[in-house]
């Protein structure tokens, strides 16, 4: 009974002495800012070594107008970030201020979550006010309330190709699908790969084949499909997808495509060893930082004879930067914006190869390349959302793993779509 | 000798045990507590039940996982605990082996995700190592895309794993040997017995303890491993390399769906569980066996 009596009280002692270990070391977490805290944190994507220089000069701007602050920066590669990197960074213990994001239902969903603050009076009360045509708003609102300050208007693919190569055979930007097949065809028979695409994460070619699919069904089904209205596994669809098919059977993407990343993708069109890359307008700043040497340009995707969706539709999604509805910094974030988005920032940002959308950047464009780009985007033309950006990441990576499994030809249309669709309905 | 003060005990094992519960418990129970709700990671879980667990036992994906990780020690067993033996059994009877045993070694003490990248640049089907080579050597047939071929993907990176830790089971076994007493192997030797019959009759059998520990940390950090996996492919090509682990990080972090993932992990916790305990029955059996 003793013996019994002493092994409790050991217990007990234990765990009581447990807790009071526990206790102290829980409490050194902090959870969110408090008013002493003078440190403006920018969660971001990799802009290059020129853009990290743009950025540090934006900084300075902001702590030489507020001694004793400090800007500080977390980085992380855009895979990471649009995934884990940045809920895993607003739900810690030293969430960012101010962070980037893409127009769509993800900033829908930042605002429901109230990661988002509605930036409306603040701007109108602000030097950002004289800075943007209102219009450039428009895309970065929820319900009318503006939770997304634009950086840029990125063009999300189109097929950008290599200038020696098409001049060494002849060839010129095509204007139909067809003209496109031919130029594959002349391409391959010269042993030159027509595409490189680095589709390890699926969006690569994701994206590509989105813009295709939806010249083909049509924009507004392939806007229901994303968001659940008609199924994937729909015939419009399944039929849509035989181009990829076509594609892969005639060999004019890299064999290579599932197992490289994005930036394999890239190294081979810059080596020479691919002709044409179907990738998004942030290729100028990569191309200036990785080839200075290249010389490229871009065709939109070709009109596709039979297609439902307007034949001059651009798959595009408007970028930017969202304060953080929780912090308590949100008018010191104002205050580094209105530096941010000055003319001599925004100078700096156009050199960088970027394409600001503030007047002064649109007024006068310095990179040729993102002149046409910014020509195209805003050329009127139906703006299609890229699936992993535009619409939730399951039903975007659904599709995106079954475009991929058609690439290699593991599985028909209609098998992977309906797959996809078993996937997407379970959840 | 008895402590001073009863106390003594309780606050040397204190900070031990604080940091265990700290660090494993309550996470443990936390986990078991978002398992049986539905979450994103952002606004309140809400109560789910089991539907969680009922989704887990369903999830074809969840079930191939484990039909991966199956391949993945099976092969591991072979090309890091056998080659690891093997390579033991080598070197132990010659002289002037430590330059091998250091550079068999090497490998172990990368970081494991320095060695999947690195092991990517040597995998990559257009200007990867093995495939210049093959190609160098008119096999351009031969040429594959390893990790982007759901034939190759696997055996790829369980031949990586073989390469990393091969030299940490050279280093067990090597001790395990070094144990046996130098009289039982001579006389072997006196007796007839080739190198053959002396390594696998006589070294292996006698460093029994050793052969199911290391086949059992082969196993169990199997089921756990996934730095290689999901730095080298993700999980692909379709899920031909995904295992437990890159999948509950799949559905946590980039579904998120934060009590899903989490009964996940609950599931694999039960199964890493049940195999440990299955393999302590199987050492009791063996207590009486003669070994060194």
């Amino acid at each position: 009974m003793r013996n019994s009596q002493r092994s409790w009280r050991r217990l007990i002692s234990g765990l009581v002495i447990t807790a009071l270990a526990i206790v102290p070391l829980s409490s050194c977490s902090k959870s969110g800012s408090d008013s002493s805290d003078k440190v403006l944190r920018i969660s971001t994507i990799p802009q290059g070594e020129t853009g990290d220089k743009v950025w540090a000069q934006a900084a300075e701007i902001f702590k030489s107008k507020n001694p004793g602050w400090d800007v500080q920066f977390v980085i992380q590669d855009d895979d990471l970030y649009e995934t884990v990197g940045l809920p895993n960074q607003l739900t810690g213990s030293n969430p960012p201020d101010i962070y980037y994001e893409w127009a769509g239902d993800r900033i829908v969903q930042r605002h429901k979550d109230g990661f988002a603050a509605e930036l409306n009076d603040k701007i109108e009360s602000s030097k950002l006010a004289s800075l943007f045509d209102p219009s450039v708003f428009k895309a970065g609102s929820v319900n009318g309330k503006i939770v997304l300050l634009p950086t840029g208007q990125d063009v999300t693919n189109v097929i950008w190709y290599d200038k020696d190569v098409f001049a060494k055979y002849g060839l010129t930007p095509p204007t139909t699908w067809e003209e496109l097949l031919a130029i594959c065809d002349k391409l391959k028979a010269a042993g030159i790969t027509p595409f490189s695409v680095g589709n390890k994460d699926l969006w690569v070619a994701g994206n590509w084949f989105a813009h295709i699919y939806s010249r083909i069904i049509g924009e507004k089904m392939y806007h229901e499909i994303m968001t659940l209205q008609t199924p994937m596994n729909s015939p419009e669809l399944v039929e849509a997808m035989k181009i990829v098919v076509d594609l892969k059977k005639k060999g004019y993407v890299n064999a290579s495509a599932n197992s490289i990343a994005d930036n394999e993708g890239y190294t081979l069109f810059f080596k020479g060893e691919a002709a044409m890359l179907p990738i998004g307008s942030w290729i100028v700043g990569t191309q200036k930082d990785e080839a200075p040497a290249k010389k490229m340009d871009f065709f939109n995707i070709p009109p596709i004879s039979g297609g439902k969706g307007d034949q001059s539709s651009v798959i595009g999604v408007t970028v930017g930067y969202v304060i953080n509805g929780k912090s308590s910094k949100i008018d010191k974030a104002i205050e580094f914006f209105e530096g941010f988005f000055s003319d001599e920032i925004t100078a700096a940002w156009q050199k960088q190869g970027s394409s600001p959308v503030t007047k002064t950047a649109m007024a006068e464009q310095l990179d040729p390349l993102q002149v046409k780009l910014g020509k195209l985007i805003r050329s009127g033309a139906p703006i299609v959302a890229p699936p992993d950006t535009g619409y939730q990441l399951k039903i975007a990576d659904a599709l995106n793993l079954a475009t991929s499994q058609v690439l290699d030809g593991v599985k028909s249309p209609k098998d992977a779509l309906d797959e996809a669709q078993a996937k997407i309905g379970k959840s | 000798m008895k402590p001073s003060s009863r106390w003594t005990p309780l606050l040397l094992v204190g900070p031990a045990l604080s940091i265990f519960c700290l660090v494993v418990l309550l996470p443990l129970l936390g986990t078991i507590g978002l398992s049986v709700t539905r979450w994103n990671g952002f606004g309140t879980p809400s109560f789910a039940g089991f539907d969680n667990y009922q989704r887990a036992i369903t999830d074809s994906v969840f079930i191939k996982s484990f039909t991966n990780v199956g391949v993945y020690i099976a092969a591991t067993l072979i090309l890091e605990v056998l080659v690891g033996l093997i390579l033991a059994g080598a070197l132990s009877s010659r002289k002037s082996t430590t330059i091998y045993r250091v550079a068999l070694f090497v490998p172990v003490m990368l970081p494991m995700v320095v060695v999947s990248v690195l092991w990517r640049f040597i995998y990559n089907p257009d200007f990867g190592l093995i495939n210049a080579i093959v190609r160098k050597l008119g096999g351009e047939n031969f040429s594959q895309v390893w990790l982007g071929d759901t034939r190759t993907a696997l055996l790829s990176i369980c031949f990586v794993s073989g390469w990393v830790y091969s030299g940490f089971y050279l280093a067990i076994f090597t001790a395990g040997l070094q144990r046996i007493p130098r009289d039982i192997i001579e006389s072997a030797a006196l007796d007839g017995a080739s190198e053959r019959i002396l390594f696998w009759r006589i070294k292996v059998p006698m460093i029994k303890s050793v052969n199911q520990v290391s086949a059992l940390l082969c196993i169990t950090g199997g089921i756990q491993g996934f730095d290689l996996f999901y730095v080298m492919t993700g999980g692909g090509p379709y899920y031909t390399t995904e295992v437990p682990t890159t999948y509950m990080v799949r559905s946590v972090f980039r579904d998120q769906e934060i009590g899903y993932g989490s009964a996940l992990a609950i599931v694999v916790t039960l199964i890493v569980l049940v195999v440990g305990f299955i393999f302590t029955k199987i050492r009791k059996q063996n207590e009486n066996s003669l070994e060194y």
